[in-house]
């Protein structure tokens, strides 16, 4: 069932255009990442449909309601990129001061703050002024405001970049625990992230989708086998690593230093030949591993097309 | 309606976390309270200063209760609204550029709710100022110099809440527009003109809410009463007119970023 759809969304500023035309649904339930360059018009998109800014055309509806009349915005639990508070406020003050505004009673606003403070770890601090939070811990209190009146749509930007590695797997875990009640669209160019949380992506480039769908066939679509060799530092082996490139087997190659990233066409003849040659060759061989082209590479292969 | 409470005393808490309403009172108090206190003690003060002949200070006049009341409401329609606006200039612009109304705005809170509350918050910290610090010049204005009337006194003081509702009003207004400095250059630079083509051209600015000042001032004295009526109908409207220019301007020009766009 559709929960959100956005149909020819366009936003412009002036002689620019940060959105042109874009047209996606959501599924209720759904967890999609919003991938792509800086610039590429996620943070605008997100800012539309949330309500913060007009389109200049297109339509935006939620289960079929038109976007224009108001309503949605009970629906809708949003982080923004760089969340900005009120430093004189402690944030268990700002939960409920957020949860009171989405139209929740008190008594269930005092419970839910408390829960969801709990959730994202933040009880400790909760009593303590936002003046005083780190970066960190503004970010965990973004989250704990999109969550407390527990949205059908969440729209988070960047939910996650401003975390250190803990607090991002924390994040990514909370998220995931919220998946099967919650739809989520959230924009991040960690590529990992996005795998791990979410069962669609879609990928912007200068302000227009360029591929949308479920994960798992984006990344057939694009997986190849790939090689990666190290060989020690030395002028012999550097010749002949480079010297792979013009391999007819060779589809792309890329070096680092004494490191060569090959994507192959045929993995087992490429295999064969190459091992062949550093035991005939003497080359000194540090590493040898073949696997197939990640979600990184494919985003590289996507936005820069 | 809930909303407005929320936001209401949301401003209200902020004002008192941030000593803005400990501040305010007090600066506007001393301001006014020092009118009576200079006018009686003047030649005290020059005396003790000891440049000033014998014969000058003793013919020197300590102005009547009515012209002290006079200059006190001058203190408010020039520095008062200096402060007022000044402390009023941010109240939508930061929320609008600091990022928090993205927050806010992102909820189902009509603008209405959002300006309304803003709006009240600026009014209680205007009220709780004039009030606490007109009573202070009063009762030091009865014990220096002698009485004022009360029904004269209360009307010019009404009149010039009126004129303060007016400037609170523009700066909400210009505060929804723009970024804060401006909008309180803005802001006062429209109130200084209309009180002085009020004082140019008064006959063209009857309907002006500065010909509020020009009465208020008047009544002290006791002169009879000018009418009151057209230029306080003007106000009120225009008040409201900025209230609603606000609100409708409020989500119509879309919420900035942080990163500011």
């Amino acid at each position: 069932m559709t929960f959100l759809h956005v149909d020819m969304l366009t936003k412009s500023f002036g002689s620019t255009t940060p959105v042109k035309g874009i047209s996606f649904e959501l599924e209720r339930g759904s967890c999609t990442a919003l991938l792509g360059p800086n610039g590429a018009g996620k943070t605008t998109t997100m800012r539309m449909i949330a309500g913060l800014i007009a389109p200049s055309a297109g339509r935006i509806s939620f289960q079929g309601q038109h976007h224009s009349n108001g309503e949605y915005r009970s629906l809708i639990g949003y982080l923004p990129q760089h969340p900005a508070f009120y430093g004189w406020m402690t944030g268990q003050e700002f939960v409920m001061y957020a949860a009171c505004l989405s139209g929740m009673s008190r008594k269930d606003a005092r419970r839910r703050t408390t829960f969801v403070l709990e959730q994202v770890g933040l009880a400790e601090a909760a009593k303590r002024r936002i003046a005083g939070y780190s970066g960190g811990m503004k970010q965990r209190l973004g989250l704990a405001q999109a969550l407390v009146h527990r949205p059908p749509l969440l729209l988070l930007d960047e939910p996650v970049s401003a975390l250190d590695p803990i607090g991002r797997r924390e994040v990514i875990n909370l998220l995931q625990s919220l998946l099967t009640e919650t739809t989520i669209l959230f924009s991040t160019h960690v590529l990992p992230d996005a795998e791990e949380v979410c069962d669609r992506i879609m990928m912007m480039r200068d302000g227009e989708i360029v591929e949308n769908g479920e994960l798992q066939v984006l990344a057939d679509k694009y997986r190849r086998p790939q090689l990666i060799i190290q060989v020690e530092r030395n002028n012999a082996a550097n010749e002949w690593l480079q010297s792979l490139r013009s391999r007819p087997f060779i589809q792309d190659a890329q070096f680092q230093g004494s490191t060569a990233q090959l994507t192959v066409n045929n993995m087992e003849e490429a295999r064969r030949i190459i091992l062949d040659e550093v035991s005939s060759r003497d080359i000194p061989l540090l590493s040898f591993q073949s696997g197939t082209t990640s979600l990184e590479e494919m985003f590289m292969k996507v936005v820069t097309a | 309606m809930r909303q407005t409470w929320l936001i209401y005393r949301k401003e209200m808490l902020g004002m008192t976390r941030s000593y803005q309403l400990l501040w305010v009172p007090v600066v506007i108090m001393l301001l006014v309270v020092m009118q009576p206190i200079t006018s009686y003690y003047l030649p005290d003060i020059l005396a003790a200063s000891g440049s000033m002949p014998e014969e000058l200070l003793a013919g020197f006049p300590i102005p009547g209760s009515a012209e002290v009341m006079v200059s006190v409401l001058g203190q408010y329609s020039s520095f008062g609204v200096l402060i007022f606006v000044i402390a009023g200039m941010q109240v939508v612009a930061g929320e609008r550029y600091g990022g928090t109304a993205a927050l806010v705005l992102v909820r189902p809170v009509s603008s209405a709710s959002f300006i309304c509350a803003k709006w009240a918050g600026q009014m209680t910290l205007m009220l709780i100022s004039f009030v606490t610090s007109y009573a202070a010049a009063w009762y030091y204005t009865v014990l220096l110099l002698g009485p004022v009337s009360w029904r004269e006194g209360l009307i010019a003081g009404g009149l010039y809440i009126l004129w303060l509702t007016f400037a609170i009003s523009l700066t909400v207004l210009f505060s929804t527009l723009l970024r804060g400095s401006v909008a309180a250059v803005i802001s006062l630079l429209l109130i200084a003109g209309i009180s002085l083509g009020h004082s140019l051209a008064p006959s063209w600015f009857a309907w002006s809410p500065a010909r509020l000042l020009m009465i208020a001032a008047a009544a002290i004295p006791g002169s009879p009463l000018d009418s009151v009526l057209f230029p306080t109908i003007t106000t009120l409207l225009l008040c409201l007119a900025c209230l609603v220019a606000a609100i409708w301007s409020l989500r119509r020009q879309g919420i900035p970023d942080l990163r500011g766009d």
